[in-house]
């Protein structure tokens, strides 16, 4: 066992003692030296209650516990009734006036007792003997007559005598308690709305012995203590009317009902929803002011509202607080007090036009969308029951007429002659005039018709029998003479000259083309000269295989496969020229059928343009030859470019021949011509055309000059008619 | 029956069928016409990717060592990233390809332009003036008549497109100086010179292929015939 050592004295004093026995001082600074234990020896009686108790009858013990509580009750009650306020208290008045009185459940009476009990005579002897001896006895000495399972169940010395269990119920119910009895302290008698007898005899009616024994733990010197204290004033008796006023309030919180508000907002198939839905109206009813602050007149007013027409209005004006409602009524009492003072001085304004314009898109819009209730109520959906949400349909539903804009234009005077001005400027251009008769087409389609078929036939006729009526011509342009000499020289060298000919023109202009360049193709091969044809053209390619395929069958002693390379399509254009310039064996790397042509027998040892003995040109288009001019003239130096061209090319290109960019030219059938006079050629292919071109050529001119002077005669007339 | 009088009936057929134009726009000329096209079209894809893609990017790509091969990899890119015009929406990737096309395309351009065809011209324009080496075995005279001819026309139409006017202070209107409306009207005549030259040109041009095509059309017929 431990023990506490005395800060002041230093003597070992026990671990219950409270002051040192030796110095007599306190052993703990938040003990109340009033409330002492008690002494030691009075200690040893409480440690030796307990088995004193058992050596004494219980009957015994009990008739001195209540004549202690006989003596101590009345003051205990008195200090717990100081206690209670004074609100409880006038409960409990009015609580034992209207329950039946607990005393009723005293112990019986001996008048109340059944006959059986009266008669001492019908009475069995063992109650006789408890009668007459008035002592308690022991169960064991009482224990011959008992069964033998009742022994075992009740113990030897804990189950006590009949007798002694009737002062304990009296000792214990509230009724005695006020009397003077011993006060349990667990009793919730301060509990509202419940009546404390049900709870006290419905707990304590199965009484055991332990309960005996905490009762009989109470030291007597607490019951004297409690005796010493001054008796305190009861409080006022209450007034038979106050009571019932007080439990008006106690029903209305009891009984408060779910505001009417939340009553009447709650969805109708409450089952769906979710439990958390109902959380706000739960909010409002906690939130119910203390019954002292209720205001009844207000919740009437609110209820008698509901009931009417009016009821989102009654709704928010019983929801909103009384200050809101005083600054509301202020501002009424305010714009009424406002519109007293001025209204009879002021007269009703008329808004100017320009004002009337300027004034905003809500004062010009005839209807506006209703403005939105912000003390809405969500009738539906998962929002149910929420105020101030964003409406989602009513701004679809609702439909507002567009604000009608004025279509007059303000204009000032200047503007104004402007706008005239302008006006008789596009006047003519407006005005529309008869719509022209109809022309019928079928005068020209005859004329076209009859033209080509003219044009067809004379030179079928032509071509067919060939009469040879037109005659050479004499006159060779210089250009041509220029590109004869040129290909004479290179062809009459010792060695066979190497020519690069470029092939740009369309299959379309072939005919023409093709026609002209056999007689030159011809003459380069009757010279043995190697033939390196490249082509900005796609179909260039296909052009000079066809070239050559022609050009050779009139030359059967060159060797075409050996002489001539095709290098293919260039693509780029002006681009492909510069690189081709710079290095053609980058640029043309392989012929057509893949041989790497600069390593071939033809062009091997070349490495620039310039190693080329000629360049000829065979185009029909102007742009491709100016890129040619541009790009490789300059690269090859004196090595002649000679161009052979379509008619069309021709007056774009003569500029060229002029300057001397371009060495020598054959263009067109005529330069064709002219250079198969020049060599002396019998059998020129431009030879066997010369009478159908020429037929043609003069065929058109008529056409030509008819056609101009029916026109002419045709506008003579008219400017007759007109005159 | 042989390729070639295959190919030749085939021709023979197709032209025929695109002079029936004149007699009017009909079904055959246009079914020619469309044939043509996607001839030409499918022609144009085969040789480019045998004559270009073939042998300039995808052999080297597969065949040049590591090092070489950034010089076929920049156009390989390129030309990728041009295939994005076809889309609108990414069309813009393809822009640094166009750029690097326009940009060097112009440069050439400009570059020939004024080299090959400016100072040439100019040149040109002067020499009928150097009396010292007459070309043609001509007069000088003729040689500095045509020199003359050639500096007036050329100055003239020049002025034709002079489109300035200077204006009067008492009128809305303006007007040429009669300095400038004289070679303009010279110029005007060299000009329509030049224009029928070329229109002729072209006239010439087609009447030779029409002579061309007809003389098929007879080479065909007469052995037929015969």
């Amino acid at each position: 066992m431990s023990e506490i050592i005395c800060p002041f004295c230093g003597a070992e004093n026990p671990i219950e003692a409270v002051a040192c026995f030796n110095c007599k001082k306190q052993l703990y600074d938040d003990v109340d030296p009033d409330a002492s234990p008690p002494p030691r020896d009075e200690m040893e009686w409480l440690k030796d209650f307990r088995g004193f108790a058992d050596d004494r009858s219980a009957g015994t013990i009990k008739a001195t516990e209540a004549d202690q509580s006989s003596e101590t009750g009345e003051t205990t009650t008195g200090d717990e009734e100081s206690d209670v306020p004074e609100w409880l208290a006038r409960i409990r008045a009015l609580k034992e006036d209207e329950t039946p009185a607990p005393a009723e459940e005293e112990p019986v009476e001996p008048e109340e007792l059944p006959a059986y009990l009266g008669n001492e005579a019908e009475l069995p002897d063992w109650i006789k003997e408890i009668k007459q001896g008035d002592v308690p006895q022991p169960l064991e000495e009482a224990g011959g007559d008992m069964p033998e399972w009742l022994k075992n169940m009740a113990g030897p010395d804990e189950l006590p005598a009949a007798e002694d269990i009737t002062p304990d119920l009296s000792m214990i119910s509230p009724e005695s308690g006020a009397e003077g009895g011993i006060q349990l302290p667990d009793i919730p008698y301060d509990l509202p709305g419940e009546e404390p007898a049900e709870v006290d005899l419905g707990q304590f009616t199965p009484l055991t012995d332990d309960t005996v024994d905490e009762a009989v733990d109470i030291p007597d010197d607490l019951f004297e203590a409690i005796a010493s204290q001054p008796e305190p004033e009861k409080p006022p008796e209450p007034t038979p009317a106050e009571p019932q006023d007080d439990l008006d309030w106690l029903d209305t919180d009891i009984t408060q009902p779910e505001p009417t508000e939340i009553k009447e907002e709650e969805p109708t198939d409450s089952g769906d929803l979710p439990e958390w839905m109902f959380e706000p109206a739960e909010t409002e009813a906690d939130t119910v002011p203390e019954p002292g602050e209720l205001d009844f007149t207000t919740l009437d007013a609110s209820l008698a509202a509901i009931d009417g027409e009016n009821m989102p209005a009654a709704q928010s004006e019983a929801a909103l607080p009384d200050w809101l409602l005083e600054d509301e009524a202020e501002n009424f009492a305010n714009q009424a007090e406002f519109q007293s003072e001025g209204a009879p001085n002021l007269e009703v304004g008329e808004m100017p036009g320009w004002l009337h314009a300027m004034r905003p898109l809500e004062a010009a819009a005839p209807e506006l969308a209703s403005p939105m209730d912000e003390n809405r109520v969500e009738p539906t959906g998962p929002l149910a029951g929420y105020q101030g949400l964003l409406p989602g349909e009513g701004v679809v539903t609702q439909y507002s007429r567009p604000p009608v804009y004025s279509a007059r234009m303000q204009v000032t005077d200047k503007q104004r002659i402007y706008a005239t001005l302008f006006e008789t400027l596009i006047v003519d251009e407006t005005r529309v005039g008869a719509p022209p008769a109809e022309k019928s087409t079928t005068p020209q389609l005859v004329l076209r018709m009859s033209v080509g078929l003219v044009l067809i036939g004379v030179i079928l006729m032509a071509l067919i029998f060939n009469p040879g009526l037109a005659a050479s011509p004499t006159l060779v342009p210089p250009e041509s003479v220029v590109f004869y000499d040129t290909l004479q020289n290179l062809t009459a060298a010792a060695t066979p000259p190497r020519v690069l000919v470029g092939l740009d023109y369309e299959p379309s202009l072939s005919g023409e083309l093709s026609t002209i360049a056999a007689s030159v193709v011809e003459d380069w091969m009757a010279g043995n000269s190697g033939l390196a044809f490249v082509s900005l053209n796609l179909s260039g390619p296909a052009l000079a295989d066809d070239l050559v395929n022609k050009a050779g069958a009139r030359v059967p002693a060159y060797l075409a496969a050996e002489r001539v390379i095709n290098l293919g399509y260039l693509p780029g254009g002006a681009t492909a020229l510069a690189a081709l310039a710079a290095d053609p064996t980058r640029a043309a790397p392989a012929s057509v059928d893949g041989i790497q042509a600069w390593n071939s027998l033809l062009l091997q040892g070349m490495v620039a343009v310039s190693d080329f003995d000629a360049i000829v040109l065979l185009t029909d288009n102007t742009e491709n030859t100016r890129a040619w001019i541009e790009q490789v003239k300059p690269a090859v130096g004196s090595t002649p470019l000679l161009v052979v061209s379509s008619a069309q090319a021709a007056p774009a290109l003569q500029p060229y021949v002029q300057s001397g960019q371009i060495t020598g030219m054959i263009s067109g059938f005529t330069g064709g011509a002219a250079y198969e006079q020049l060599t002396q050629a019998q059998n020129g292919s431009i030879r066997s055309y010369w009478d159908a071109y020429q037929a043609g050529m003069l065929l058109i001119a008529a056409f030509m000059l008819l056609g101009s002077l029916g026109f002419g005669i045709m506008n003579i007339f008219r400017r007759t008619k007109k005159a | 029956m042989a390729p070639d009088l295959l190919w030749t009936l085939i021709a023979f057929f197709l032209t025929i069928l695109v002079l029936s134009y004149v007699l009017g726009d009909n079904a055959l000329f246009r079914f020619i016409m469309m044939v043509f096209v996607g001839i030409s079209a499918g022609y144009a894809a085969v040789l480019i990717y045998y004559q270009v893609l073939l042998p300039r990017l995808i052999i080297p790509l597969m065949t040049v060592p590591a090092p070489g091969k950034a010089v076929f990899i920049i156009p390989a890119v390129l030309g990728i990233l041009l295939l994005f015009k076809l889309s609108p929406r990414l069309s813009a990737l393809g822009n640094p390809s166009m750029a690097l096309l326009t940009g060097v395309g112009a440069a050439v351009a400009v570059g020939g332009a004024v080299t090959g065809t400016l100072f040439g011209q100019i040149s040109g324009a002067i020499s009928p003036f150097d009396l010292a080496g007459v070309q043609g075995g001509g007069s000088w005279i003729t040689q500095l008549l045509g020199g003359i001819v050639l500096l007036g026309g050329t100055v003239c139409s020049l002025a034709y497109f002079h489109f300035g006017a200077r204006k009067k202070d008492d009128e809305n209107t303006g007007s040429q100086p009669v300095l400038i409306q004289i070679p303009a009207r010279i110029g005007q005549v060299f000009i329509a010179i030049t224009l029928g030259a070329l229109f002729a040109g072209v006239l010439s041009a087609a009447l030779a292929a029409l002579i061309e095509r007809l003389a098929f059309l007879i080479n065909v017929i007469k052995p037929l015939i015969s």
